[in-house]
């Protein structure tokens, strides 16, 4: 009886402690058929009560849409129809208000690829030109002495445990992390700042950070939570300008070919600087957002809501009484589409909507639509915006 | 829509409904191997991976939960494997034997589905030590510094529900992925 019992709690140990099972300990219990057959009676006492006790919480239909971020023939028409069932079910808080004008007819489409659902994706580019695909299987990316420099968790890229012990410290080492339309990721730094990358967005930096500041660059949009370290000021560098922190919470607006920059602050303070002769740093406070017009130079501060900058970060597009025009480029840029309108005035209907990004674009045109002032057709990537 | 199309069709249709129907289940059957959520999942996913690979020469008539949990025990065993480093004596010879034939498990969630319902109706004290040993992993002695009751008590009701759960369940019921192993211990 005792010996039984000893059994009993050496599988259940064993099964609560999986690296047990690689020990030679259990291979040898177990070789023992009244150990295997007690071992897997117990597993499946232990399935049962997992199953009971519901201990897991997950989205299968987020699971399935990673999954066919992994297939690439799995994504495009499967997933519709997919998404049509799946955004059922997904709550989408919706609130529109228009203001509506006038009607003209005149019509555009193309064929190309389709990449219609949010996702999570990045590609990574290592010191060395080596790219490695990211949000697809967890991996372990090492350097080609074989340290390794990051884990991909399929939702994160993290530098924290980086085994860079021992490293040269003179030449710093840079990867880059790109993300394509229509999808986002985050990366956390080896001083454990988090920065989630929007689409369409790079950002560069180093692997280690060594010197008197932290230094990284950005191409894009991405929200920024940087670790404290008063010693070793943080640097986002954009094509335009640069923001300066210590440590706290900003998302910075700056793609490279847009009219204008964002730094909207969220909590902290940093201090923004455009590049050029007779620019001076500007500080914000929080709820400020700092806005460079790049073709004249001009700088404006203003206190906006952040919810509206910075809802992406949790998965939303947020707007709020905002001009049509305004809605779809930001939607052309996450879904990758392009975007004609029949006649003018429809740029100018204003909205007020939270959507959930990861939901397929027709999903989030329907919605739209329901509000009876606007249509939509969609052909391939090419959505054609008119009045109804 | 061309016949090859049609087909492509149906059988991505057959994929994702098996992938919504069991994609939960095998995660906790993964998990109740490698007791790591996050590990399970990928367990699954690679599991359901290999099906989508091999989507055309699988037969999606036939059940696929058998196949599956085969898929995803054998891809938990090589995690485990990998946990630490070895040599796999052991984890080789327990996923000796193709299991996909076992009619058996068909049953899987059917009798996983019984045990919950009979695990609710134990007698509480019983039912309570149970589930810290066998959902938590608990060792007797932090059970019973939990319950504030002795060791002995604490294998007393472990054994009590155990046969209890026995006495239910024939051996040949819960033996389903072993098959090499078919005498019972002591009986």
């Amino acid at each position: 009886m005792e010996h039984w019992n000893d059994d009993i709690e050496f599988a259940v140990y064993c099964l609560a402690h999986p690296e047990m099972m690689a020990g030679e300990e259990f291979r040898a219990w177990i070789k023992t058929p009244e150990h295997r057959a007690l071992f897997e009676e117990i597993r499946l006492y232990r399935e049962a009560y997992m199953r009971r006790a519901d201990a897991f919480r997950m989205d299968v239909e987020e699971e399935y849409r990673r999954f066919a971020g992994r297939t690439k023939r799995g994504r495009g028409r499967a997933l519709w129809r997919w998404c049509g069932a799946a955004a059922a079910s997904v709550a989408v808080l919706l609130a529109v208000w228009f203001f509506a004008d006038r009607v003209e007819v005149e019509e555009k489409t193309l064929a190309a690829a389709e990449t219609l659902v949010g996702r999570r994706t990045a590609e990574l580019i290592l010191a060395s030109g080596e790219r490695v695909e990211l949000g697809g299987n967890a991996l372990n990316i090492k350097t080609e002495d074989g340290r390794r420099i990051a884990a991909d968790s399929c939702k994160r890229l993290s530098y924290r445990e980086a085994d860079v012990e021992g490293v040269m410290e003179e030449e710093p080492v840079y990867n880059t992390v790109r993300v394509p339309g229509g999808a986002d990721y985050a990366v956390e730094l080896a001083d454990g700042t988090i920065v989630r990358l929007n689409c369409e967005t790079e950002l560069r930096y180093p692997v280690r950070f060594v010197g008197k500041e932290r230094r990284v660059y950005l191409d894009g949009e991405a929200f920024f939570e940087v670790a404290k370290n008063a010693e070793m000021p943080f640097i986002v560098e954009t094509t335009q300008m640069q923001v300066e922190v210590t440590g706290t919470q900003f998302d910075v607006k700056a793609y490279a070919e847009d009219e204008t920059m964002q730094a909207t602050l969220v909590e902290g303070g940093v201090e923004v600087c455009a590049y050029g002769a007779g620019s001076k740093p500007v500080a914000l406070i929080p709820s400020q957002q700092y806005v460079l017009d790049v073709q004249t130079r001009q700088a404006e501060v203003k206190k906006v809501d952040v919810q509206l900058y910075t809802g992406w970060v949790e998965g939303m597009f947020v707007f709020k009484n905002q001009r049509l025009e305004d809605v779809m480029t930001m939607l052309a840029r996450w879904y990758s589409v392009d975007v004609f309108y029949i006649g003018e005035s429809v740029k100018d209907i204003r909205l007020s909507a939270n959507l959930g990004r990861y939901e397929h674009i027709d999903k989030i045109l329907d919605i739209i639509q329901e509000t009876n002032k606007i249509g939509f057709s969609r052909k391939g990537n090419v959505v054609t915006v008119m009045k109804k | 829509m061309d016949d090859e199309s049609l087909n492509n069709r149906n059988i991505r249709k057959a994929f994702e409904d098996c992938f919504r129907q069991y994609f939960k289940p095998l995660c906790v059957y993964a998990a109740s191997f490698v007791n790591d959520e996050e590990a399970a999942k990928d367990l699954v996913h690679d599991a359901f991976l290999s099906v989508w690979t091999h989507r055309h020469e699988v037969d999606f008539t036939r059940p696929m939960y058998p196949y599956l949990m085969n898929l995803t025990r054998n891809n938990a065993l090589n995690y485990i494997d990998h946990l630490r480093v070895r040599e796999r004596h052991e984890a080789a010879e327990m996923q000796r034997g193709e299991l996909y034939e076992d009619p058996r498990a068909d049953n899987h969630e059917e009798l996983i589905a019984d045990i919950i319902k009979r695990i609710d109706t134990l007698p509480g004290r019983c039912s309570e030590v149970m589930r810290l040993c066998f959902l938590d992993g608990k060792r007797y002695k932090e059970i019973a510094d939990l319950l504030d009751i002795s060791v002995n008590t604490v294998k007393t009701h472990i054994a009590a529900g155990l046969k209890i759960l026995r006495d239910e369940f024939p051996p040949s019921v819960l033996l389903l992925f072993f098959t090499g192993a078919r005498s019972r211990r002591r009986s």
